[in-house]
C-alpha cells in the first residue's frame, strides 16, 4: 500500500510513466507484431495431436465403393446448374428418397433490414436424414453442401460433385450397421444469406428470416462437415475453420480431417499452407510461411465473417469445418474414391465419439496444418497490446493532476487538488457525447458500408465495433 | 591335567555332534510334513474376472476378460464359480460392425461373446463397491447366489482385472477408481474371513505392479503386465472393427494357456515367464513373497483349472454332530479338538503362554547357542579353583545375559525364521 499512497513513490511512478509512455506504447505496438510472428515459428508452436481417445481416425478399413451413379448425379446437376439458378428440389428429394432417407425441405425468405435490396432473398434447403439403425437417434452429424446454381457458381465455383458424392456416401452408409449417429445430408441454397440448418433446428426466431417449419428431426448435432467439391479431381483440400465472429471448431475435428487427408494422399492446407516441408523449415524455421498463415488466420477471425457455411453451425456450439477442394489443373483421373474415403473416415471417426468434442483446444491459431499455437502462447502478444491503453490512461491521469497543480499553485502539497473536478467534468460530458454518437452511428454505418463487404447486418455491426476499437488503439498509441 | 582335558574335549565334541544330527533330522522331517500338508491344499476353484472400463474404444479390455473367461471355463471352472464383471456391452454397441459378437483377434476366429457366456455384473453394476463386496462377501441378503463369491478357506481364487490404471489405482467406469490399498484391505478381509486358501491376482493395465505392492495377506501371488512408470500396450488393431482388439500381456498369456490341459504339469514358474519384454514392450512383474509354496511346484491348473482333490477319511464322521455354524472357532471332529491356525502369524500374541509356544528358533541359532552353552559348561566345570568363584559368578551372569538377549532376538524374529 505504501507504494500507492506514498507521495514520494507516486512521484517517481509519475515521472517514469510520463517520460516513457509515448515511446513505450509505440515499442509495445511493434513488439506485439514481432512477437506474433515469432510465436508462429516452428520453434514455439507445438505439434498437433489427437486428444480424444474415442476418435481413432483411420484405424478402420475403407469400405466405400464409388459407383457409376456418382457420375450420373454429377452430370445431371451440372446440366441443371448451367441453365437454372434454382435448386432442383424435386430431383433432390426424389433421389434421397430412392436411397431410403427421410427427406424434408424447407423454404425461407430473408429480408435485409439495412440493405436496399430490391426483393427478399428466397430459397429452399433440402435435407435428408439417415437414421442410425441400432440406436435411438439421440445424436446426429451433419453433412452439408451448398447448392450454388448458375449465378453463384461463376463467383464461387461449383459444388455439384460434392452433392453427387454425398448421395453416393449416403447410399453406402445406409447399408452399414455401425452408425451410432444419424447422418443429416443437407444441401442448402444461398450460402450465408439463407437459413442454416442450425437456425431451423434450434428454431431461433428472427425478424428478418421467415421460414417454414421443420418437419423432420434427428438428435443433437455433434459435428458438421461442409464439403465444396469442384470436380472429379482436386489439387488439394483447403480446410476452413473460421466461423461467425471468429469462432473456431474443436482442434480435434481439424486434426482428424488432416490425418485422413494425409492417409489418402490428398494434400491438406490451411490458408494455402500445408505441413511445412524440410526445405521450408530450413529457411529461418519457416517463419515466412507460418507467420503468413497465422496472420491470415487471425485476420479472417477478426473480420468476423465465416469462411464457409460451416461457420453458421459454430454459433450453436456445433464443431464444424469446410473441406474446400481446390480444382486441379490436370483433367485426367478420378479422385472420387479417395475423397470418398476421406469423408467416410471422418464420419466413422466422429461416429466413434461418445461425448461432444471437448478434449482438445477451442482457442488456438494455426501456423500450418500440423502445428498449433495455443491460447497460452498467443495471449502474450495480446497482453502486450493491452498494456498500451493502460499506460496511456495512467499517463492521462497524471497529466490531469499536473495541470490542476499548475493552476492552483497555492495549494499545499499533500492535499487533493481541488481544481481537478473542473477538468473531469468536460471530459465526462465529452465521453457521453461520444457514446451517444457511437450508439446512433451503427445504422448509418451499416446502411452505407456493409454492402461493400457483403455482410449480414449483425456481423457488420460487430465488425464496425471492432474497427472502432482498432482505430482507437492506433490513434492513442501514436498520440 | 592332561587326562581330564582330553575327556572333556571328547564329551564336548559328542554333544555337538548329537545336537547337529538331531537338528538335521528335525529339519527334514518338518519339510516333509510341510510338503504333504500344502500339496493341493484347495478343494475348489473360483475366478473373479473384471473389466473395469467402458466405452467403445476400450473394446480390448472386454475382449481380454472374455478370452480369460473362456480359458478358465475350458479348464474346468464352472460358470457358477466364475464372477464375470463387464463394465460395457461391446457386442450391442451401435458402433460395432459385427453386432452381437466380440472378437479377440483380427482374424476373428473365435467369437468370445458367442454361446454360453454368463455375465454376472454388467454395465453400471461394475463399481468399486460391488467388486469389493463380491470379494469380501458383504453383499445384501437379496443378492442371488450367482452373483456371490461363495468361497471358503479351501478355495483357490483367480482374480483377473483389466482396464486403465495408474500408479496405485485402477480406473472403474470413468468415474471412480480402486486404490491398491483398498484392494489390499479387501484381500486382508478375505483372509480374516477365511474366504480363500490361495489367490492368484493378475492385472493387465498400465503400471500394473503398483496394484499388488500393498498386499499384506498371506498366500497371494501377484502378476502384473507392467512395472511402475510403464504403459501396458495393446497387441493389434482389427481394421474391420476399427479398434485395438486385445492387450499384449493377455494375448501372450492366452497363448500360454491354450496349451494347458487339466493334466498339464506346467507350473506357475512357467506362467511367470510369459510375455518377455520383446513381446510385451513392458516388463512384467511378480510378487511371490506372500506365497507359502515354492512356485516352481505350484501347478498352473491350481488356479486356472478346477482339479478337485478328494480327501479320503478312514474314520467315520458322525454327521449329526457336525457343527454347521461358523461362529465358533472351535470345531469338534471325531478324534480330538482342532483349532484354526491363527490367520496372521506375524501378529504378536497377547498372553505369555502363547508367546512361549510360538517362539521358533532358527536352526543356526540353536546350533550356535548349544555350542556356546557347551563350551561355557566345560569351562565352568573345569575350573575347580574356589578362588575363581568370583569369575565364575561373573561368567555365569554374562552367560545368562547372553542367553536372554539371544532369546529376545529370536523371539523378535520368530515369525521370519520359520
Amino acid at each position: 500500500m505504501g507504494l500507492m499512497t506514498n507521495p514520494k513513490a507516486q512521484k517517481i511512478i509519475e515521472k517514469v510513466v510520463l517520460s516513457t509512455y509515448k515511446p513505450l506504447s509505440v515499442l509495445l505496438y511493434i513488439g506485439t507484431f514481432v512477437a506474433i510472428v515469432i510465436v508462429s515459428s516452428s520453434l514455439f508452436s507445438a505439434k498437433t495431436y489427437i486428444s480424444e481417445n474415442a476418435l481413432l481416425p483411420g484405424l478402420v478399413e475403407k469400405q466405400y465403393k464409388s459407383t457409376s451413379d456418382i457420375n450420373g448425379y454429377a452430370n445431371y446437376l451440372e446440366g441443371i446448374s448451367k441453365t437454372d439458378d434454382d435448386i432442383p428440389m424435386a430431383w433432390l428429394q426424389q433421389t434421397f428418397e430412392e436411397i431410403g432417407l427421410d427427406t424434408y425441405s424447407q423454404n425461407f425468405s430473408a429480408s435485409h433490414p439495412f440493405l436496399n435490396s430490391p426483393e427478399d432473398v428466397r430459397g429452399t434447403n433440402v435435407f435428408a436424414i439417415l437414421r442410425a439403425p441400432r440406436i435411438a437417434g439421440t445424436e446426429a452429424v451433419v453433412f452439408s453442401i451448398p447448392y450454388r446454381g448458375k449465378a453463384l457458381e461463376k463467383k464461387m465455383g461449383s459444388t455439384n460433385h460434392g452433392i453427387a458424392l454425398m448421395m453416393s456416401l449416403a447410399k453406402h452408409f445406409i447399408q452399414q450397421s455401425y452408425l451410432s449417429k444419424d447422418i443429416i445430408s443437407d444441401s442448402r441454397q444461398r450460402e450465408y444469406r439463407g437459413s442454416s440448418l442450425g437456425e431451423a433446428y434450434y428454431d431461433t426466431s428472427s425478424d428478418f428470416l421467415a421460414k417454414s417449419p421443420l418437419h423432420g428431426r434427428s438428435g443433437t448435432i455433434m459435428a458438421a462437415i461442409n464439403l465444396e467439391l469442384p470436380g472429379r479431381r482436386i489439387d488439394h483440400f483447403d480446410l476452413r475453420l473460421e466461423g461467425l465472429n471468429g469462432q473456431l471448431p474443436n482442434l480435434d475435428l481439424f486434426n482428424v480431417a488432416v490425418k485422413l487427408c494425409e492417409k489418402e494422399g490428398v494434400k491438406a492446407t490451411f490458408h494455402g499452407q500445408g505441413s511445412l516441408t524440410h526445405t521450408e523449415l530450413r529457411d529461418n524455421y519457416g517463419i515466412r510461411y507460418t507467420s503468413k498463415t497465422m496472420l491470415s488466420n487471425m485476420l479472417r477471425q477478426a473480420s468476423g465473417k465465416p469462411h464457409g457455411i460451416h461457420g453458421l453451425f459454430l454459433r450453436y456450439g456445433i464443431p464444424a469445418l469446410t473441406l474446400h477442394g481446390i480444382p486441379s489443373n490436370s483433367k485426367k483421373g478420378d479422385q472420387s474414391h479417395s475423397i470418398g474415403y476421406i469423408l467416410e473416415g471422418i464420419f466413422r471417426s466422429v461416429n466413434n465419439l461418445l461425448e461432444r468434442f471437448h478434449q482438445s483446444f477451442f482457442f488456438y491459431v494455426l501456423p500450418e496444418t500440423k502445428k498449433y499455437v495455443s491460447i497460452g502462447l498467443y495471449m502474450i502478444p495480446m497482453g502486450m497490446l493491452l498494456v498500451i491503453p493502460t499506460i496511456q490512461a495512467l499517463a492521462l491521469w497524471f497529466l490531469l493532476g499536473r495541470k490542476s497543480k499548475n493552476i492552483d499553485k497555492d495549494e499545499p502539497i499533500g492535499e487533493e487538488p481541488k481544481g481537478q473536478h473542473h477538468y473531469v467534468i468536460p471530459v465526462l460530458i465529452g465521453v457521453h457525447v461520444c457514446g451517444l454518437l457511437l450508439y446512433l452511428s451503427p445504422e448509418f454505418f451499416v446502411v452505407n458500408f456493409s454492402s461493400y463487404f457483403g455482410l449480414p447486418p449483425t456481423e457488420a455491426l460487430v465488425d464496425w465495433v471492432r474497427s472502432c476499437l482498432y482505430w482507437y488503439n492506433l490513434i492513442t498509441s501514436y498520440k | 591335567m592332561a587326562a581330564p582335558c582330553a575327556i572333556w574335549k571328547r564329551i564336548l565334541s559328542l554333544i555337538v555332534i548329537v545336537v547337529l544330527i538331531s537338528h538335521l533330522s528335525l529339519c527334514t522331517l518338518h519339510e516333509e510334513t510341510a510338503e504333504t500338508f500344502f500339496k493341493r491344499g484347495h478343494t475348489n476353484n473360483w475366478a473373479v474376472l473384471v473389466c473395469t472400463s467402458r466405452f467403445w474404444f476400450n473394446y480390448r479390455h472386454v475382449a481380454n476378460v472374455l478370452s480369460m473367461y473362456h480359458s478358465v471355463k475350458r479348464l474346468g471352472i464352472p460358470d457358477s464359480q466364475i464372477i464375470l464383471m463387464l463394465a460395457d456391452d461391446m457386442a450391442c454397441n451401435p458402433r460395432n460392425p459385427r453386432p452381437a459378437s466380440v472378437f479377440n483377434n483380427a482374424y476373428q476366429h473365435i467369437n468370445v461373446y458367442g454361446d454360453n457366456v454368463e455375465v454376472d455384473y454388467r454395465g453400471y453394476e461394475v463399481t468399486v463397491e460391488s467388486f469389493i463386496r463380491v470379494l469380501t462377501g458383504r453383499l445384501p441378503p437379496s443378492t442371488p447366489r450367482s452373483k456371490r463369491l461363495m468361497t471358503d478357506d479351501r478355495s483357490n481364487v483367480l482374480v483377473y482385472m483389466t482396464g486403465h490404471g495408474g500408479d496405485g489405482f485402477l480406473k472403474f467406469q470413468d468415474s471412480e477408481e480402486i486404490s491398491s490399498i483398498e484392494l489390499a484391505d479387501a484381500f486382508g478381509q478375505m483372509w480374516q474371513k477365511r474366504r480363500y486358501h490361495e489367490v492368484l491376482y493378475i492385472v493387465d493395465t498400465c503400471q500394473a505392479v503398483s496394484m499388488f505392492q500393498q498386499f499384506y495377506s498371506p498366500n497371494i501371488l501377484g502378476v502384473g503386465s507392467s512395472q511402475v512408470g510403464e504403459d501396458s500396450l495393446s497387441h493389434h488393431v482389427d481394421s474391420a472393427i476399427g479398434v485395438y482388439i486385445i492387450d499384449r500381456y493377455t494375448y501372450y498369456a492366452l497363448e500360454f494357456l491354450e496349451k494347458i490341459t487339466t493334466t498339464s504339469q506346467k507350473t506357475m514358474d512357467d506362467f511367470f515367464k510369459v510375455c518377455p519384454y520383446n513381446q510385451c514392450h513392458s516388463h512384467t512383474g511378480y510378487r511371490t513373497d506372500l506365497f507359502q509354496r515354492d512356485i516352481s511346484k505350484v501347478l498352473v491348473t491350481d488356479f486356472f483349472g478346477s482339479v478337485r482333490n478328494v480327501e479320503v477319511s478312514t474314520s467315520r464322521l458322525p454327521l449329526s454332530e457336525v457343527n454347521h455354524t461358523r461362529s465358533k472357532v472351535e470345531t469338534k471332529v471325531s478324534g480330538g479338538t482342532y483349532y484354526y491356525v491363527d490367520q496372521f502369524p506375524s501378529k504378536p500374541a497377547e498372553n505369555s503362554e502363547d508367546k512361549k509356544q510360538r517362539v521358533q528358533f532358527s536352526n543356526q541359532f540353536i546350533i550356535a547357542n548349544t555350542i556356546f552353552l557347551a563350551i561355557a559348561a566345560v569351562v565352568l566345570v573345569s575350573r575347580r579353583n574356589i578362588c575363581c568363584l568370583y569369575f565364575d559368578v561373573q561368567l555365569s551372569m554374562s552367560l545368562l545375559g547372553n542367553v536372554l538377549v539371544c532369546e529376545g532376538y529370536a523371539m523378535g524374529n520368530a515369525s521370519f525364521s520359520s
